[in-house]
């Protein structure tokens, strides 16, 4: 069979690994394990395109050289990869997380009628905003609390790093 | 690998071209579609010369150089498209948990009051209401915010995308 297409196989299997281990296990994540879960299953399902491209190369599914079939494991690893940051970023990452996606639900569910900004507040306001947020980011290991204050314990985590990456393409397109 | 690199070189092109459009345009706000819109031409442009390709006789399909890796490098095109757009977003929306992170490092370390303080300040509500309200999913009526019927396609995403994932409203 074609190398290609066995990459991509690869890649796609293991995304619905993936996808099924996400939608059964994370029924019972508690906000404060959430991102550390997530993090770790992602990382964790990376493993399998390699395992299963050391098979096909086993069984020889394909007549191509080692050297190939490192290069395809790695392209298989990177598919699966940005098909599980894209989930994570787009679908996953807005429901749980997104001021956005609540307001549009609370307003859904008044009805016709619609909701005013105090009935809104009533239901969701800073302080659930900010009572989730703090309670991802302590048990993420992000922040620390001790005696009643916040503190950064860890300088390099995703949010630093991707507001970093935001901020060097910020400086180029230049507003 | 020239299939992997051919296709890196053409999205980090499309990436050159959308950062000289959003330096040129004079018009505020985002440009995530004109980047959509130059990704697909390039991906065109790549699938053609994929086509193409095979027929020059100039790569060696069981060299290393030449491996057809066509649709692997095509899909990581495809799929590096939104996570570009996901970090552009990202220079010009700030959420709320980066706000408690910048918070807590501006002050080395923060209580509750100041943290919730800050995010009363910037009043995320408020401006999430408002782009609601722009991109046509909410309509504000005698003071009330009201549902659009593109507004209920999303919340009824929403509501399915909670019934499979089987978790409590997120927020």
């Amino acid at each position: 069979m074609n190398i290609d297409i066995l990459t991509v196989g690869a890649a796609v299997f293991s995304f619905v690994i993936f996808l099924i281990v996400h939608f059964i296990s994370f029924r019972w994540v508690r906000p404060e394990r959430l991102l550390r879960s997530l993090l770790l299953c992602v990382i964790a399902v990376m493993a399998l395109p390699v395992v299963l491209m050391l098979m096909f190369f086993i069984f020889k599914a394909a007549q191509e050289t080692p050297q190939s079939w490192i290069l395809a494991a790695m392209a298989a690893v990177a598919i699966q990869g940005l098909m599980s940051f894209m989930y994570v970023l787009c679908i996953f990452g807005p429901y749980e997380t997104s001021v956005r996606m609540r307001l549009i639900r609370e307003i859904a569910w008044a009805g016709s009628e619609g909701v005013s900004i105090q009935e809104l507040s009533g239901r969701y306001n800073a302080k659930i905003i900010v009572d989730l947020r703090l309670r991802r980011l302590v048990g993420s290991g992000d922040i620390a609390l001790k005696d009643g204050r916040y503190r950064v314990i860890q300088k390099g985590n995703l949010f630093f790093i991707f507001d970093a990456i935001a901020g060097v393409l910020k400086r180029w397109i230049g507003r | 690998m020239f299939y992997l690199i051919l296709a890196m070189l053409f999205f980090i092109g499309t990436v050159i071209a959308h950062i000289i459009y959003c330096r040129k345009s004079g018009k505020p706000g985002l440009h995530a579609k004109p980047f959509v819109n130059m990704s697909f031409v390039a991906l065109g442009i790549y699938v053609a010369l994929v086509l193409a390709l095979p027929n020059t006789g100039t790569l060696d399909p069981h060299s290393l150089w030449g491996l057809p890796f066509k649709i692997s490098a095509g899909a990581i095109f495809f799929l590096l498209v939104p996570m570009y757009l996901c970090f552009y977003v990202l220079t010009q929306l700030t959420s709320p948990s980066k706000r408690i992170l910048s918070v807590i490092s501006q002050f080395k370390e923060a209580g509750y009051d100041d943290i919730l303080s800050c995010v009363e300040k910037e009043d995320f509500i408020a401006s999430r209401l408002n782009d609601l309200c722009a991109s046509g999913c909410v309509i504000q009526k005698n003071g009330r915010y009201i549902i659009t019927s593109e507004g209920q396609k999303v919340a009824a995403i929403l509501n399915t995308i909670q019934i499979i994932l089987g978790r409590n409203v997120g927020g």
